[in-house]
C-alpha cells in the first residue's frame, strides 16, 4: 500500500537529506561523551584492516627474499630432472598457450612433434579459428613471455602438427655453428631432417650462458633442449678437428707452400692450416679456432677456397672439383648442462607446482630435494594457517567488540533517539544516520588501518629479511588490499545497524520513558 | 481537530486496559488540561494522539483533521508516513528536555527545521526571530550558541519548548512540562506556551493552535485550561471531555479534584 506523503521524495530531498545526516553523524560521533567510544571502534577497525595487510605484507617480503635468492644462485632452488622428453612445458607455459591460441587442436594432432609428446592433455587452439582436419592442421602462436622482453625478437612459429619438429634455443643453435642472424628452416635429427618450429632466443639469458664456468639457464626459457635431441642434433652434425679435401688439382699441388696471398690471408683468419695427406692428391685441413667446426663451416670454407684460388688463376677442373671428406669421429659427450631437463621456477609456490608436475611424469630428481621441498610446504602451510587463523579470530573479537560499543553508545542515547523519532526523524533516517556513521568509522579506520599495516609489513619485512625482503617495492596482494575494507566495512555497518537496531524498532514513547 | 470514539488501549503483557473505551471531540484552538491521578492514563492518551505509540490500537473511531482538511485515520497506520504527520503537525514538550547534549542551544530547537529540510540560513533567521519573539531581553538568545548541556534545567526546559514551536505546529502536546521546575522557571515556561497559543510567537496566524497538557496542578489547569479531560483508571470521568461551563457550577476546582478522586483537603499533588 502506498503511504501518503505531505511532501515527495524528491532528488534534492534525498540530497539534502545526505548532507543533514553527515553533519549529525559527525557531530554524534565527535561527542565529547563518547569521544573515547568513537576511538576504541576506530582502533578496532585499524586492527581488522592493518593485520592481514601486514601479514601479507611479511608474507611477500618472504617472496621478495626467495626471488632475491633465485636471481643469485638459481640453481640453488631449481629442480632437475634426468631426460626423458625432448622439451619440458611448465604448466604456466601451457596456460599461458592455452589462453593465447583460440582453436582446439586435439593431441593426437601432436603426436610425434618433439615438444608435445608428453602433453598431450593441452588442447590447443589455433587463431584463426577454423579447423581443417587432422593433417595439415596448424596453429600460429605467439611466445607471450619472450615477446614482452623490449627488443626481443619472440617466438613466432607454425606449429605443424603432422610434421615432426623442434623448438630449439639461440645458444644450441650458435654451438652448431649458426650465425645469431640465421633462422634455419630445418636441422637434421637422426637421418632426416626434423622442422625447427620455434627458436628460443632470450638474449638476457642466452648470451650469458655462453662462455660461463657454470651455465646458467635462461630464467625465462620454460623450454630446454635434453640430451637426447641434443645426442641426436649431434650425431647429425658432429663437429670435426680436421677434414680430408681431395682430389687436389695438379695446379694446386705445386702451391701448397706457395699459396696466393689472398688465400693464405683466409686461411689465416679462419686459424686452418693445411698439411699434405699420406693419400695421393689429399689434403688435410686442420682447423684450430675455439669452436670445433661442423660440416657445414668446413663446407663454406672450402667454397670460399676454391673462390679464392679462382680469382688467382689457379681453377679447380670442373669435371673433377675437390670435395670435402669428413673422417668418421665419435660423438663428443654431452656438455654437462644438456644433460638434463630443467623446469625452471621463480618462486616457492611455483616450485612446489613444479614438483607436483615432475612427480606426475614420473621424471628423476632428487629425493632429498623433495624431501625439502615437502618440508618447507608443511612448515610453510602451518605458518600460513596459523597466522591466518590469528587474523581471523581477532578480526571476530573486534567485530564484536565494535558491536558491542555501538550498542552500548546508542543503549546510551536511546531517549535522544526517541525524542529525534517523536520530533519527525523517520526509521529510515535513523538507519541512514547509523549507516553514515559505520562509513565515517569505517573510512578512518580502513584508511589508518591501511597505513598501518603496509607500514608494519613493510618494517616487518625489512626487520626479517633486509633488503630483500622489500625487492620491487611493498606490495601487499591486491585481494588483501580489497578483502579487508570490505570486511570492515560491512563489520562497521553493521555494528551500526545492529546497535540502533533496538531504539529504531522501539516506539519513542518507550525509548523517552526508559 | 481529534474526533475519538470508544478508544482502548492495553500494554502488551498487561491485563489491565490503559485507557477504555475513551471518547471526545477536540476542537481546534483550545487548551485541554489532561489530568488524573498517577496511573490514570494521562501519559498514555497524550503517546497515542501523539502518535508516539507503534503499536496498535483498539477505536471506533480515531481521527485527526489538519489545517488543510485532510482527515488522517489513527486505524489504517500503513497509510501514512506518520513520522511526517508528526513533523509538521505536532510538537511535543516533555518532562524532561531531552535535548542533545552535544549540540548547542540553537541546533537543537533547528533539528525540527533540519528535519524539514530548510537551509541553514532559514532556520538561523527563523530561530532568531523566535528567540526575539520568546525572549525579548534578550537572555535566551544569548544561549543559543552554547552547549545544551551547558545551561540550566530551566533554560533547557524554555529551549525544549521553543524546539516544539519552531516549526509553528498545530498541536503541542506538553507532558509535565513544569513538574521538574522550580517556580521560577515553571512560570517562564508556561508563559512561553501560552504566549504562543496566544500568538504564534510573533506568527500571528490563525491555523487553530491548540495545546494539549498533562498536570497535577489542578490550580493551574482551571486557570489555563478550557477544556478538561479528567482520567480514572483509563476512562474519561463524565465520559466526556468537559468545559468550564461544566465544571464551574459544581465549584470548579474543587470539582476537579473530586472528580480525580482526590480529597479536598489533599490539594495539589506535589509536581
Amino acid at each position: 500500500m502506498k503511504r501518503t506523503r505531505l511532501w515527495p521524495n524528491t532528488w534534492q530531498d534525498r540530497h539534502w537529506r545526505f548532507g543533514f545526516l553527515t553533519w549529525f553523524a559527525r557531530r554524534n560521533l565527535w561527542e565529547k561523551r563518547f569521544r573515547w567510544v568513537t576511538a576504541a571502534s576506530i582502533v578496532s577497525l585499524v586492527l581488522v584492516v592493518a593485520l592481514p595487510v601486514a601479514v601479507s605484507g611479511f608474507l611477500g617480503g618472504l617472496d621478495g627474499r626467495s626471488r632475491a635468492e633465485l636471481a643469485r644462485n638459481p640453481l640453488n632452488l631449481c629442480l632437475w630432472a634426468r631426460g626423458g622428453t625432448d622439451v619440458v612445458l611448465t604448466r604456466e607455459k601451457i596456460v599461458e598457450i592455452e589462453q593465447g591460441l583460440a582453436r582446439t587442436i586435439r593431441p593426437e594432432h601432436l603426436k610425434g612433434v618433439y615438444g608435445f609428446d608428453r602433453t598431450s592433455r593441452i588442447d590447443f587452439k589455433s587463431k584463426d579459428g577454423t579447423s581443417r582436419g587432422l593433417h595439415g592442421q596448424t596453429a600460429l602462436w605467439n611466445d607471450p613471455v619472450l615477446t614482452s622482453i623490449p627488443g626481443a625478437e619472440g617466438l613466432h612459429s607454425t606449429l605443424n602438427a603432422t610434421t615432426e619438429g623442434i623448438i630449439i634455443t639461440r645458444t644450441a643453435l650458435a654451438e652448431l655453428g649458426f650465425a645469431a642472424a640465421e633462422r634455419p628452416e630445418s636441422l637434421r635429427v637422426k637421418d632426416c631432417d626434423c622442422r625447427v618450429l620455434a627458436i628460443a632466443e632470450h638474449p638476457g639469458s642466452a648470451d650469458r650462458d655462453l662462455g660461463e664456468d657454470r651455465p646458467l639457464l635462461p630464467q625465462r626459457l620454460d623450454y630446454l633442449i635434453t640430451e637426447r635431441l641434443y645426442l641426436h642434433l649431434q650425431e647429425a652434425n658432429p663437429p670435426y678437428d680436421f677434414v680430408r679435401l681431395r682430389p687436389i688439382p695438379a695446379a694446386w699441388q705445386k702451391q701448397r707452400t706457395g699459396l696466393p696471398p689472398a688465400v693464405k690471408k683466409l686461411i689465416q683468419y679462419e686459424n686452418v692450416q693445411i698439411s699434405r695427406d699420406p693419400l695421393p692428391n689429399t689434403w688435410d685441413l686442420i682447423q684450430s679456432g675455439p669452436q670445433p667446426w661442423r660440416r657445414r663451416n668446413w663446407q663454406a670454407f672450402i667454397d670460399k677456397f676454391v673462390e679464392a684460388m679462382a680469382a688467382d688463376g689457379l681453377s679447380a677442373p670442373h669435371d673433377q672439383p675437390p670435395r670435402l671428406e669428413l673422417p668418421e669421429t665419435d660423438i663428443p659427450p654431452a656438455p654437462a648442462y644438456y644433460s638434463y631437463v630443467g623446469v625452471y621456477v621463480t618462486d616457492l609456490e611455483s616450485l612446489a607446482k613444479a614438483a607436483l608436475f615432475c612427480r606426475a611424469e614420473n621424471l628423476l630428481f632428487d629425493d632429498e630435494v623433495v624431501r625439502k621441498l615437502d618440508e618447507i610446504g608443511t612448515r610453510s602451510r602451518e605458518i600460513l594457517g596459523s597466522l591466518v587463523a590469528i587474523e581471523v579470530l581477532i578480526a571476530l573479537v573486534a567485530g564484536l567488540n565494535l558491536g558491542i560499543i555501538q550498542y552500548l553508545r546508542h543503549r546510551q542515547r536511546m531517549a535522544e533517539i526517541g525524542m529525534l523519532k517523536a520530533m519527525g526523524m523517520s526509521r529510515a533516517m535513523l538507519g541512514s544516520l547509523a549507516v553514515i556513521e559505520g562509513g565515517m568509522l569505517w573510512l578512518v579506520g580502513t584508511g589508518l588501518g591501511l597505513i598501518v599495516g603496509c607500514v608494519a609489513g613493510a618494517a616487518l619485512a625489512l626487520a626479517k629479511f633486509g633488503a630483500d625482503g622489500l625487492v620491487g617495492g611493498f606490495r601487499p596482494p591486491w585481494h588483501v588490499l580489497l578483502a579487508t575494507p570490505i570486511v570492515a566495512a560491512m563489520l562497521s555497518i553493521a555494528a551500526s545497524l545492529l546497535g540502533t537496531a533496538g531504539a529504531r524498532n522501539t516506539a519513542p514513547s518507550e525509548t523517552l520513558r526508559r | 481537530m481529534f474526533s475519538v470514539r470508544n478508544l482502548s488501549f492495553q500494554y502488551p503483557g498487561n491485563a489491565h486496559k490503559a485507557l477504555d473505551a475513551v471518547s471526545f471531540e477536540l476542537p481546534a484552538g483550545t487548551i485541554t488540561a489532561v489530568l488524573g491521578l498517577s496511573g490514570a492514563g494521562k501519559t498514555t492518551l497524550l503517546n497515542v494522539l501523539g502518535l508516539l505509540w507503534d503499536g496498535p490500537v483498539q477505536a471506533e473511531r480515531l481521527v485527526y483533521n489538519d489545517a488543510a482538511g485532510r482527515t488522517y485515520d489513527y486505524l489504517h497506520r500503513g497509510a501514512y508516513c506518520w513520522d511526517q504527520v508528526r513533523l509538521c503537525e505536532f510538537g511535543f514538550v516533555m518532562q524532561s528536555a531531552h535535548m542533545l547534549p552535544h549540540f548547542s542551544c540553537g541546533e537543537n530547537i533547528a533539528i525540527p527545521l533540519a528535519l524539514q529540510g530548510l537551509s541553514r540560513r532559514e532556520r538561523r533567521r527563523r530561530i532568531s526571530r523566535l528567540l526575539h519573539a520568546a525572549d525579548p531581553s534578550g537572555e535566551l538568545g544569548r544561549l543559543r550558541h552554547r552547549l545544551a548541556i551547558d545551561v540550566s534545567g530551566g533554560q533547557r526546559q524554555r529551549m525544549a519548548v521553543l524546539r516544539a514551536l519552531v516549526h509553528n505546529p498545530r498541536i503541542v502536546f506538553a507532558d509535565e512540562p513544569l513538574s521538574n521546575l522550580d517556580p521560577l522557571n515553571a512560570r517562564l515556561t508556561l508563559d512561553l506556551l501560552l504566549r504562543w497559543k496566544k500568538d504564534g510567537l510573533g506568527t500571528n496566524d490563525n491555523n487553530g493552535r491548540c495545546l494539549v497538557f498533562v498536570t497535577h496542578d489542578v490550580h493551574l489547569s482551571w486557570q489555563h485550561a478550557d477544556r478538561f479531560a479528567i482520567l480514572r483508571d483509563g476512562r474519561l470521568d463524565g465520559g466526556q471531555v468537559l468545559s468550564r461551563a461544566d465544571l464551574a457550577p459544581c465549584g470548579g476546582e474543587d470539582e476537579i479534584r473530586r472528580r480525580m478522586g482526590c480529597a479536598a483537603e489533599e490539594d495539589e499533588v506535589p509536581a
